[in-house]
């Protein structure tokens, strides 16, 4: 089994060495390469995350530092962590999902999640409630039909 | 003209006051001699506003740069049409333009011959009223309009060149609109609790300003979109930024009223959440105003000259505080409902749902917005809340609404069998997994955007549907041939199939939402005669020109543009140099087809002609603009007046002597 692991794993860790060793070599990365983009589409670069590379000497900084950082060997972890240590939290784009940042990204779930539970048990209840009462006298059996009928009606309006 | 200006604006605070007074006076008194009274200081109100902004707007044409906001917002070389849109560049004029849509409203309503001998007349004004008031304490005392300079400049300091577009003529105005509509269903609903009158005559009244002030608010966004997608440095159409979330946040309150308000109508339930919507969606226009104009949140788009958020937070305050103040006192009255809900499956509890879903999105949002305050307060540094934040929030949740959207057209009233689901949307639920499995084997493999494209084709299957079914419906019957029975089926329902244009509209905006998330850039420097790549287009820089236009001057780049070998034309990215601004201003080029938008930019270039360009293929981002379209043809078609189910609702609330 462990064989089997090794031969399949030995291939795979063998591509990702000689294309990272490649990439080093050829200084492959630059602002144009997704790794560049994704990496610098995590920091708020003081404020000019939504300016464009156009126009914005800034974010061009950010582009051809983090594309340098790559073409000299760091991952994307290092980087980040790179910039984290200058920067802090307020270096990035969005709260960090851990310590106090961690409620920003619960809070709105778990409002919704409360709030949704909250409103089935209550719909649950009404809906029980109703069914007994229903199924308790047949004269509101009658009223039901009464209102099946009207909504039949209505909506036959609707279409002639 | 100062004098003109600033006597229109005093006098119009003067009476604003007096018609709120003897209008409850009247009220109290039951005197009509004194409404009638009020009616004519309102009328008397939008007549002076009216004054102050013609007078405003033509001390602006003329270049008046003895006015400081003439000064600081116009110069002479700024095209008419700017001069004049300038009105709303700055905080006291887009203020006055805010006042006087209010008093047109206001007007409007006092004098609206469906609400003749209506005592609800009086309380409405009063309210609309109380609001002119701060907005004229506002221009009176805060921010003047017609403020005077010491000395006056020979020229003035000219418009902001990013907002000397099209977009700045419209996208300020329709998002006023829409603000400001949404003063008159609050207004209605206060004066329904305090008249303590339950039934859903005011819903019925307001139905028509509420989705035309809705269908304004969406006009607004997506104009502001597609004005910030064409302008570099604020992000692309949407980057979820705390001024554009403070106008979304209404629009998704103001969703779900427009949704459950239906409950009412129908089944005399909701009372107390509907008015509680209305509330909050006035209340979120405030708040939207408070944070574009006070500077807590670091905004590209907010207003920078003043700090007046103070007052609007104010304001906000009393107008919730008394809201919910009259919302307590009628509660047991509201908590009479008299509906029923027979099942979890039906189209009530759909509706519920979407209630949720909508609330739920509209809290995300302001919980990221806040955020970086709420960071502050804690832990005394501010965090960015930026778009990652909002995709992943708000991706799921709007998915989410989607689903409920494909739902809720064909799930019964009362109770849904599951008969009825299986005959509802098994169809459209095979298909939908059809066209996901499709985009999978064209080659997607992102989980969002599959499942997103899944669930927006049950969503207009489920549509489409639905009407099928209401054409066959009607053809059985009638013969008819199946355009006469569609058109005949929709204006006999204008209202129901209104919704449904609206939510094909947000379909198609979903779809191009979804595909744009898979552009492509790329950022070169080239020579002249070299070519960019990018796709499957091929762009040739050819030259780098001048021209001059008026006092400016423009440098463009002619670049020859191929697809797939074939000749596409010419495009021509800019940049502006302003005579009386210090920064140039980059004009985009784009080439925009149904299927994606080639977008160009003339970064930069050195003296040999080399030109940097950064180049972007936007997929479907077209159909944005097209669901927009779509959206308020649906808007115009559910409010159009027609000769169907277009009667005035009949007042049953308590009788007064005074209306």
């Amino acid at each position: 089994m462990k064989l089997i692991k090794v031969v399949t794993l030995l291939p795979l860790i063998f591509i990702l060495f000689s294309s990272s060793i490649s990439a080093l070599a050829s200084g492959e990365y630059d602002i144009n390469s997704p790794e560049v983009k994704a990496i610098a589409s995590q920091f708020s670069m003081q404020g000019h995350e939504n300016h464009d590379l156009a126009t914005c000497a800034t974010k061009l900084t950010y582009y051809e530092d983090i594309a340098e950082l790559l073409n000299e060997g760091k991952s994307e972890q290092e980087i980040l962590d790179y910039y984290y240590s200058m920067y802090g939290e307020q270096g990035l784009r969005a709260p960090k999902m851990e310590g106090f940042s961690l409620t920003a990204w619960i809070t709105p779930f778990i409002i919704l999640g409360v709030a949704g539970f909250a409103l089935f048990i209550g719909l649950n209840n009404i809906v029980n409630k109703q069914r007994k009462h229903l199924y308790k006298d047949d004269e509101e059996v009658d009223i039901d039909k009464e209102i099946i009928n009207s909504v039949i009606d209505e909506e036959r309006k609707k279409y002639f | 003209m100062h004098i003109i200006g600033n006597l229109s604006i005093y006098l119009a605070l003067a009476l604003s006051v007096y018609a709120l007074i003897i209008f409850i006076l009247g009220i109290y008194k039951q005197d009509q001699r004194l409404v009638d009274s009020g009616k004519a200081a309102t009328l008397a109100v939008f007549i002076l506003t009216s004054i102050a902004m013609f007078l405003m707007l033509i001390l602006l044409g003329t270049s008046q740069f003895q006015f400081e906001y003439v000064a600081s917002y116009t110069s002479t070389d700024l095209p008419l049409v700017y001069k004049l849109a300038a009105l709303w560049a700055g905080n006291s004029g887009s203020l006055l333009l805010w006042t006087f849509f209010l008093t047109m409203y206001t007007v409007m309503v006092a004098y609206s011959k469906k609400l003749k001998n209506n005592p609800m007349v009086p309380y409405i004004s009063s309210i609309l009223l109380g609001n002119t008031i701060f907005f004229y304490i506002i221009l009176g005392f805060v921010t003047k309009p017609f403020g005077l300079l010491d000395f006056v400049p020979q020229e003035g300091r000219g418009l902001n060149p990013m907002l000397q577009d099209p977009g700045m003529i419209l996208h300020p105005v329709t998002l006023y609109l829409g603000y400001v509509g949404f003063a008159v269903p609050f207004a209605f609903a206060i004066t329904a609790l305090i008249l303590k009158t339950t039934d859903a005559f005011w819903l019925r009244m307001t139905r028509r300003w509420t989705i035309i002030a809705w269908c304004f608010l969406t006009l607004g966004n997506v104009i502001g979109g597609w004005w910030a997608y064409l302008e570099l440095g604020w992000g692309g159409y949407w980057a979820w930024d705390p001024v554009e979330n403070a106008s979304f946040m209404p629009w998704l309150t103001a969703t779900a009223y427009l949704h459950s308000v239906m409950i009412q109508e129908r089944k005399g339930m909701l009372k107390v959440w509907n008015i509680s919507l209305i509330i909050l969606t006035y209340a979120l226009t405030i708040f939207g105003t408070f944070l574009v104009r006070s500077g807590v949140l670091t905004s590209v788009h907010a207003f920078g000259d003043t700090n007046i958020g103070s007052y609007f937070l104010i304001f906000l305050a009393l107008v919730v505080i008394f809201s919910l103040y009259v919302l307590m006192s009628r509660y047991h009255l509201l908590k009479q409902d008299n509906g029923q809900f027979e099942s979890l499956l039906s189209k009530e509890s759909s509706f519920l749902v979407n209630n949720l879903i909508l609330v739920g999105g509209t809290f995300a949002v302001f919980w990221g917005t806040i955020f970086p305050l709420v960071s502050e307060a804690v832990r005394g540094y501010k965090v960015t809340v930026g778009i990652p934040f909002f995709n992943a929030v708000m991706s799921p949740i709007l998915l989410g609404l989607i689903f409920v959207m494909a739902i809720c057209p064909l799930i019964a009233w009362q109770r849904s069998t599951v008969k009825n689901l299986r005959d509802n949307f098994l169809v459209p639920a095979i298909i939908s997994i059809v066209i996901a499995g499709l985009l999978v084997g064209l080659g997607m493999r992102a989980a969002y955007p599959i499942l997103a494209y899944g669930l927006i084709s049950f969503m207009l299957l489920t549509h489409l549907l639905e009407i099928y079914r209401g054409i066959n419906a009607r053809r059985k019957v009638t013969k008819e041939a199946y355009p006469i029975a569609l058109y005949r089926l929709m204006v006999r329902n204008r209202r129901r199939y209104g919704g449904y244009i609206i939510h094909f509209g947000i379909g198609l905006m979903a779809i191009g939402i979804v595909g744009s998330a898979f552009d492509q850039e790329t950022m070169q420097t080239v020579p002249k005669g070299e070519t960019i790549e990018i796709q499957d287009y091929v762009l040739t820089y050819e030259y780098l020109a001048q021209r001059r236009e008026g006092v400016n001057d423009v440098v463009f780049a002619n670049i020859h543009v191929q697809k797939g070998g074939k000749d596409i034309g010419y495009i021509q990215p800019e940049r502006l140099f302003f005579a009386n601004w210090e920064e140039p201003h980059t004009q985009v080029a784009v080439h925009s087809t149904l299927r994606e938008d080639l977008y160009v930019v003339l970064s930069g270039w050195e003296s040999d002609e080399r030109a940097t360009f950064v180049i972007k293929v936007n997929p479907l981002v077209q159909w944005v603009w097209i669901g927009s379209y779509v959206l308020v043809i649906g808007s115009i078609f559910a409010v159009w007046p027609g000769k169907y189910g277009n009667i005035t609702p009949r007042y049953k609330g308590p009788k007064r002597k005074v209306s």
